[in-house]
């Protein structure tokens, strides 16, 4: 990631494909594993990585190099990809109760590596589906990413007490949630 | 530091490796010292942070990039058609004719309308105005919803370039 230069991005911004092609390589990989974590499937994160290198193209001549590459990407990632996990759940909304049904069925099917996957990214979906949009992004960031919350509170332009604060009520409501599963199945 | 300061923190900033280090030694001895504190811990590893590590990370398919390199290379004349094309795809589902003739036939219908019941000053007022309060509940509405379109668009394209 580091070894994106300014001469690279400023390639890109005029035009050049291959220095553009060089930044989706450095980049595509990040991008992408936020996306699936916020849209849950392979196609989805697909459509969402697309749009952001669409975006992030388009808007290369209004990158301020005194600003981190890397933030800036990760900025257009989380809005893109809740702007349009938002539009497809209301245009979704119908077909869910079929899908869920579908998927208790294949979830059966596959080898068994496959079926731990599913199982794995089911499971990290189901933990996720208990937090607040704003909590989902900032833990999807420290967790899974790895960013400090100094990084984060730049992505999401936000102090980072909110930070803290949502990452605390996050984490709280996870605890909540093991606590009721657990009574549940006793 | 309270039992629930150190909670507090175990939760957020220890988990996290945010904390320095005498705050750490502090936080670690109540860890190994008081029951309660080891408890929520584990509780905390186990929930909030255990399953996120070492999660396999997805990567795009090779398409994704050909998608890319497609649209972004395409001639400038091109997308513009591409533009009509989603344009198009966005309100077919509601309106069943082409969109060039629709537009026609709003254009004309408008025209005629135009034509049939001319504007009169004196006419408009009877017939919009029913009272001020009317009046003012309409304004009311048209205030609320502008400046929430507005608000949400200046933030998006804030939180895009900031
Ligand atoms: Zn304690």
């Amino acid at each position: 990631m580091n070894d994106i230069t300014n001469q690279t991005i400023e390639k890109a911004a005029n035009g050049d494909i291959d220095a553009f092609e060089l930044i989706y390589r450095k980049c595509c990989s990040f991008v992408h594993n936020v996306a699936f974590r916020i849209v849950t499937t392979q196609d989805d994160a697909e459509e969402v990585t697309q749009e952001v290198f669409i975006s992030v193209y388009r808007n290369l001549k209004n990158f301020r190099f005194n600003a981190s590459f890397k933030t800036w990407i990760y900025r257009i990632t989380i809005n893109t990809a809740v702007n349009l996990s938002k539009k497809w759940d209301r245009n979704r909304r119908r077909e869910v109760s079929f899908d869920e049904s579908e998927m208790a069925v294949a979830g059966r099917s596959g080898t068994d590596a496959s079926v731990e996957k599913q199982d794995q990214d089911a499971y990290i979906a189901s933990l996720l589906n208990q937090l607040n949009e704003d909590q989902k992004v900032c833990l999807i960031l420290r967790s899974i990413e790895g960013l400090s919350y100094a990084e984060i509170a730049d992505v999401l332009n936000i102090n980072i007490n909110t930070v803290r604060t949502r990452i605390k009520r996050g984490r709280e409501k996870l605890l909540n949630f093991k606590k009721e599963v657990m009574n549940n199945e006793v | 530091m309270k039992c629930s300061e150190i909670q507090d923190l175990i939760l957020t900033d220890y988990i996290d490796g945010e904390v320095n280090e005498s705050t750490k030694r502090k936080i670690e001895e109540c860890i190994e010292g008081c029951e309660e504190c080891r408890a929520f811990f584990e509780a905390v590893q186990s929930t909030g942070s255990d399953p996120f590590e070492a999660l396999e990370r997805k990567t795009p398919s090779d398409n994704v990039w050909l998608n890319i390199k497609e649209n972004i290379t395409r001639p400038a004349s091109e997308q513009k058609v591409y533009f009509l094309d989603t344009v198009k795809q966005t309100f077919e589902p509601f309106i069943n004719f082409r969109m060039p003739a629709f537009v026609l036939t709003a254009v004309v219908l408008l025209f005629v309308m135009m034509n049939v019941f001319p504007i009169n000053k004196d006419d408009n007022q009877v017939a919009y105005v029913h009272s001020e309060q009317e009046l003012e509940y309409l304004a009311f509405l048209t205030d609320d919803e502008e400046e929430d379109d507005l608000g949400e668009y200046v933030e998006v394209i804030e939180e895009y370039f900031l």
